[in-house]
């Protein structure tokens, strides 16, 4: 045969296998069935796969079996039919039915079951021991059997490592080694430009303000406990403004909602007052313990509110639907409010409601702000550093997405994909 | 003295801290049961804590019916349902009652007493949410007339009268349901862009916080005493 007819027959050959179908199999067998430790997990479940066959349709239904020996008996312990109907937008569509899509692989990423039913199944334990069963399938169409498959058996291992969360692992490793850097380098340069940051500019003002009316400071740490680094945050502004009301002083009042933040609390302002040189105007009743449930705890705030009538409040921390009745009670007191909230729900009711307001991540970086210490804006800037580097993984992985859906490609550009997107 | 107050905390954070996040990524029974571990310790100290809380709670209403100060008649308002709450929690339980048993009083309390009031308090939300847009949606500025109008598209789309419009205007050969269609999509597209970079930005805030306070660059929960 000549070359150029061999060329031909090799180009036609390669346009008919790219313009076939992407997920076409060839005809189920159903000696296919494979049964696998599940990847990255405790040691809690197997898996079982098939293929899909192209002759699925409507009225075709699997039949799982097991039993405790190679040989049986086999009892049925699940059926579903292989297609079932899905309503999208009004109109039923036809989808192959997949029970379990998403098998634990590198970044979550199924590429190997694309195109194969998948049940997951939790592995019975006595005594400690896993009990070891034996798994087959039958496929029946209207009721009648077509096929069986052969019987496989699969043990559950613990795994050390989640290599499905490899990618989040090495861009925590990413984040944390900017973060820790451009904390060093901070030492070096400890001139960083940050910028203003309305909400703690006020800070001074509102606390200023309260002791020239002679009336008392609201502090609220939010909605959670300590364990929320949102608290944190909000306890970490406080001591700045306890600084502050110490050397002015003006009375804080701080209503807790829970008693690990009161005692925080307490400690840090205790703190603040000694390091003023007033321990005595330390009064530790301004910080208490008011009630551990929602709405609780803001009709307590509300309430101290409306009586103490506080000039400045500060609403800083994570807040839920209470966010709105704190700062509209504190608007209709005429108090000036400074608020900060990590909870995207609520920024736009403490925009509208309050002064000044710190959005999301504002709150988190008003200890670098309010100290100016060079390593906490150094951390600030490895945060931004690492910010970018996410983001422009971001934009990589969307045009690699483009690209393989316009013309194909290897399978680096879905990898680049589920890298940033599968966390 | 110096050290339980300033080392020890720092280093029990940077193990506990560093442990639990490699539990993460390990899925073995003992990593987690680390992390169970961890989490149940943190359980019973939150709840040991609450004893300094009720404590707290006690005693600053008490001072303030002693000293009657003013508006003392709401701590006293406070004992009146905390004394009683507590003794018929602890006497009956306060769990639901089985088919054919009455409630508990403790449980009769709690339904009928402090869920309504839980309710009343969220519903004056409705309230809130119409005083706030009413001071917040003024055509002071290019930007605030957008959001107005932006607001009031999506509460119209938000309400029957916006379907029924749609559904009329759909009808006379629009091509789309404009409340309905357009709300979807300024609610999944713009708001849903906006929302998720705001909350990249604070998970990697918390994440950077998290490293400060592991490797203790951040002090202030600590207090101040360098």
């Amino acid at each position: 045969m000549k070359p150029e007819k061999i060329l031909i027959l090799f180009c036609a050959a390669c346009i008919l296998a790219l313009s076939l179908p992407a997920d076409a199999q060839p005809a189920m067998e159903t000696g296919a069935l494979q049964a696998f430790d599940i990847p990255s997990d405790a040691g809690t479940a197997i898996g079982l796969s098939w293929p899909v066959s192209l002759d699925a349709g409507p009225g075709r239904e699997y039949v799982l079996y097991r039993s405790l020996g190679q040989d049986g008996p086999f009892e049925e312990i699940d059926r579903f039919p292989e297609i079932r109907q899905v309503v999208v937008k009004g109109e039923k569509v036809q989808r192959i039915n997949r029970v379990k899509k998403d098998v634990p692989k590198y970044f979550g990423f199924a590429e190997s079951l694309v195109g194969e039913h998948f049940v997951e199944i939790e592995v019975e334990k006595k005594d400690g021991k896993q009990i070891q069963h034996y798994y087959r399938f039958a496929l029946f169409e209207n009721g009648q059997q077509q096929s069986i498959s052969d019987v496989v058996t699969a043990v559950a291992i613990p795994n050390w490592f989640a290599w499905n969360r490899l990618n989040n692992f090495i861009l925590m490793l990413v984040f944390c080694g900017f973060v820790l850097f451009f904390i060093e380098w901070a030492k070096r340069n400890p001139n960083l430009f940050i910028r203003r940051l309305a909400g703690l500019e006020a800070l001074d003002e509102a606390v200023g303000r309260a002791t020239e009316m002679g009336k008392p400071i609201m502090y609220t740490t939010g909605y959670h406990d300590m364990d929320r680094v949102s608290t944190l945050a909000s306890v970490n502004i406080l001591d700045h403004v306890a600084k502050k009301v110490a050397e002015y002083d003006t009375r804080m009042i701080i209503p807790c909602k829970w008693s690990v933040a009161m005692t925080v609390c307490q400690e840090v302002v205790k703190e603040a007052y000694t390091n003023a040189g007033r321990p005595d105007a330390y009064n530790a009743n301004d910080i208490y313990y008011v009630a551990g449930e929602q709405f609780s705890w803001t009709a307590a705030v509300d309430g101290i509110i409306v009586r103490e009538k506080p000039a400045a409040n500060f609403l800083l921390g994570t807040f839920a639907a209470e966010a709105l009745i704190l700062a509209e009670t504190g608007a209709s007191t005429g108090a000036i409010q400074i608020s900060g909230t990590d909870s995207p729900y609520q920024i736009p009711f403490f925009v509208v409601a309050c002064d000044y307001c710190l959005i999301g991540e504002e709150l988190y970086a008003a200890s670098a702000y309010l100290s100016r210490e060079p390593r906490l804006l150094g951390s600030l800037k490895g945060q931004d550093a690492g910010k970018m580097v996410l983001i422009l993984g971001l934009i990589a992985a969307n045009a690699g997405v483009l690209i393989h859906e316009l013309v194909g490609g290897g399978t680096f550009l879905l990898w680049l994909k589920y890298f940033f997107t599968q966390i | 003295m110096n050290f339980f107050k300033r080392q020890l905390p720092l280093v029990v954070v940077f193990l506990v801290g560093m442990m639990l996040v490699f539990a993460f990524y390990i899925p073995h029974p003992g990593s987690q049961l680390v992390i169970e571990e961890a989490q149940r310790w943190s359980r019973i100290i939150k709840n040991s804590a609450l004893v300094l809380g009720v404590l707290s709670l006690v005693l600053h209403h008490l001072r303030k019916v002693r000293r009657k100060e003013e508006g003392y008649g709401y701590s006293l308002v406070v004992f009146l349902f905390f004394i009683p709450m507590v003794v018929f929690g602890l006497l009956g339980g306060i769990d639901a009652p089985q088919e054919g048993e009455s409630a508990a009083v403790g449980y009769w309390m709690f339904q009928n007493i402090k869920v309504p009031m839980e309710a009343t308090m969220y519903s004056m939300l409705a309230f809130y949410i119409s005083s706030a847009a009413f001071r917040a949606f003024r055509a002071r500025s290019v930007d605030a007339t957008i959001m107005l109008i932006v607001a009031l598209f999506v509460m119209v789309g938000r309400v029957p009268v916006g379907d029924m419009v749609s559904e009329v205007l759909y009808n006379w050969g629009l091509p789309f349901r404009l409340f309905s269609d357009g709300t979807d999509w300024i609610m999944n597209t713009p708001m849903t862009g906006a929302r998720r970079a705001v909350r990249l930005g604070i998970a990697l805030s918390i994440v950077a916080t998290s490293v400060r306070i592991i490797f203790g660059i951040e002090r202030s929960y600590l207090g101040r005493g360098d």
